[in-house]
């Protein structure tokens, strides 16, 4: 395997576990809190918003590169 | 802490990650599409590692927090396995997911995910609203 691949299988490694981390801390594993956002009728829960804001503004971030 | 700062930091955190994926392989940090290409056997050692990192991120939250992160699931199994069927088969027919078409997608302002979000959104907002109604 060359030192490349081996990189980019260790990034991939790398990026899912963060992602799986942003998961767990932000909520939105619970399908509860995935509903209570999902529920504007009802008992909202809008604190799922800020984790799709954020993660637009890194994305914007890398564009810019 | 408080809950919209752990959104925030989360939300940071799948952000990153979907950079990281995007500058280190030139890959959309796509869940549905890498889950699907791993089942049907054409997937490279990429994806598996981004799902084996996947599924390792709670294990680490534990590791760090002490407790597993929070899931609850009030949903009967008949249910949950035709809301399941239902979700497999429109992220395919949508070409992507809430990470895929939601996190890549939206920040690069393609216009088809900036339908299929809108759509997604719309659909399940209106879904929870009906089953509140009916139950």
């Amino acid at each position: 395997m060359s030192n490349l691949s081996a990189w980019r299988i260790f990034a991939a490694l790398v990026s899912g576990l963060v992602f799986g981390l942003g998961l767990s801390l932000s909520g939105m594993l619970d399908p509860a809190r995935v509903r209570g956002f999902l529920d504007i009728a009802g008992a909202w829960d809008p604190s799922l918003a800020f984790v799709l804001g954020e993660r637009w503004r890194w994305r914007r971030w890398v564009i810019s590169l | 802490m408080n809950g919209y700062l752990l959104s925030l930091s989360g939300g940071m955190l799948i952000g990153l990650s979907a950079a990281i994926l995007m500058v280190a392989n030139g890959r959309v940090a796509g869940i549905s599409g890498i889950a699907g290409r791993l089942l049907q056997g054409r997937q490279s050692g990429v994806g598996a590692a981004f799902v084996i990192g996947l599924l390792l991120g709670p294990i680490v939250y534990r590791a760090l927090s002490g407790s597993w992160p929070a899931v609850t699931i009030e949903t009967s199994t008949p249910l949950l396995v035709v809301a399941g069927l239902l979700v497999g088969f429109g992220s395919r027919m949508g070409s992507g997911c809430t990470s895929g078409h939601g996190v890549v997608g939206l920040a690069r302002l393609s216009p088809r995910s900036i339908a299929a979000v809108v759509t997604f959104l719309a659909t399940a907002v209106l879904t929870v609203w009906l089953m509140g109604a009916l139950t």
